[in-house]
């Protein structure tokens, strides 16, 4: 598809480009933007901005890196922009904002009426973790591809995921045995 | 087997080799603390497979975004400029072989009704020259439009 994609650019045939581009597309970026973003609403946001900006600059793509690698920057670099004002908004540090300071550790379990809100859980870790965490599962549990959306090494991929993992399952144990005791 | 070494084997339990579940299994059924834990993590791995998996766009972001690349990325009048060099560089050619053809094909004329059928054919010639290059203009104008 790459090479068909390509092919079009070549001949300046960039409409043509980019429809083939977005049908391709479309999901791994809205799924990258919700692993950095969470929520569903805004990552939709935030993909259309991403296509936007790919539509905008795709006479100017000169073909150094592969299509993918340059979209999922794009991609990586609109969440980062959208993090960033949103934590303006906020008027939170940034490091704050991203959850590395309070997430050593998920000290506190979330409980909803049906048990453990594992989602609150996720979004007290740490920024890479729950972003390598959302991606893991979207992605179908594949690493390379983990690694490729986020542009991380595989290595940092897996510890990344075992942390994550570790920390939930503690905090779901440690609830589930703090419910039994009550 | 610590329950710190075994954590490894805990959280890959999945991807464990058959020998490593049998030590795995064999550690989990006499250490409590690591059964709920195996649990705990089956359980978060299945909620978060269940949230997560099969995130896809629905049908209609592709119709909204292009009405948004439409509305605020108006389509530009593609420039005249290259059709128009095209059309002098290629008169100038047509000219020169004109220039060239001209003298020897040159007969003299024997009277003014000849010389008269000469214009006619010449202007002829002209127009239909100046009606191939209207259309090559208009052909790559609507290239240009098309991507």
């Amino acid at each position: 598809m790459e090479q068909e994609i390509r092919a079009c650019l070549d001949q300046k045939r960039y409409r043509e480009a980019f429809d083939l581009l977005l049908a391709e597309y479309r999901n791994k970026v809205f799924r990258l933007c919700s692993s950095m973003l969470g929520d569903r609403a805004q990552a939709e946001d935030i993909a259309q901005d991403v296509f936007m900006r790919i539509w905008k600059a795709l006479a100017g793509f000169r073909g150094q890196s592969s299509l993918s690698t340059w979209i999922y920057a794009i991609t990586r670099n609109t969440c980062l922009t959208a993090i960033k004002a949103a934590a303006a908004k906020k008027e939170v540090p940034l490091d704050e904002a991203g959850g590395e300071q309070a997430a050593g550790r998920v000290e506190e379990p979330a409980i909803s009426r049906s048990g453990v809100d594992l989602e609150a859980l996720v979004a007290r870790l740490p920024e890479k973790h729950r972003q390598v965490l959302r991606l893991y599962h979207m992605e179908e549990k594949s690493y390379d591809e983990v690694a490729r959306l986020l542009d991380l090494p595989m290595g940092s991929v897996k510890t990344y995921l075992h942390r994550a993992r570790k920390q939930l399952a503690e905090a779901v144990a440690r609830s589930r045995m703090e419910a039994r005791n009550c | 087997m610590a329950c710190a070494k075994f954590e490894d084997l805990r959280l890959g339990y999945a991807e464990l080799s058959d020998a490593e579940r049998v030590r795995a299994d064999g550690h989990v059924a006499g250490c409590t603390a690591c059964k709920e834990f195996l649990e705990a993590l089956q359980a978060v791995d299945t909620n978060l497979t269940a949230q997560y998996s099969h995130r896809v766009l629905d049908a209609n972001f592709d119709h909204a975004l292009r009405r948004r690349i439409r509305q605020e990325i108006p389509r530009q009048r593609p420039s005249l400029v290259p059709e128009l060099l095209d059309f002098i560089g290629w008169a100038g050619i047509v000219a020169l072989i004109a220039l060239w053809i001209g003298p020897l094909i040159h007969t003299p004329v024997a009277d003014a009704t000849q010389k008269a059928a000469r214009w006619s054919a010449g202007i002829l010639v002209a127009c239909a020259t100046f009606v191939m290059a209207g259309f090559w203009v208009a052909l790559r104008c609507f290239a240009d439009l098309k991507h």
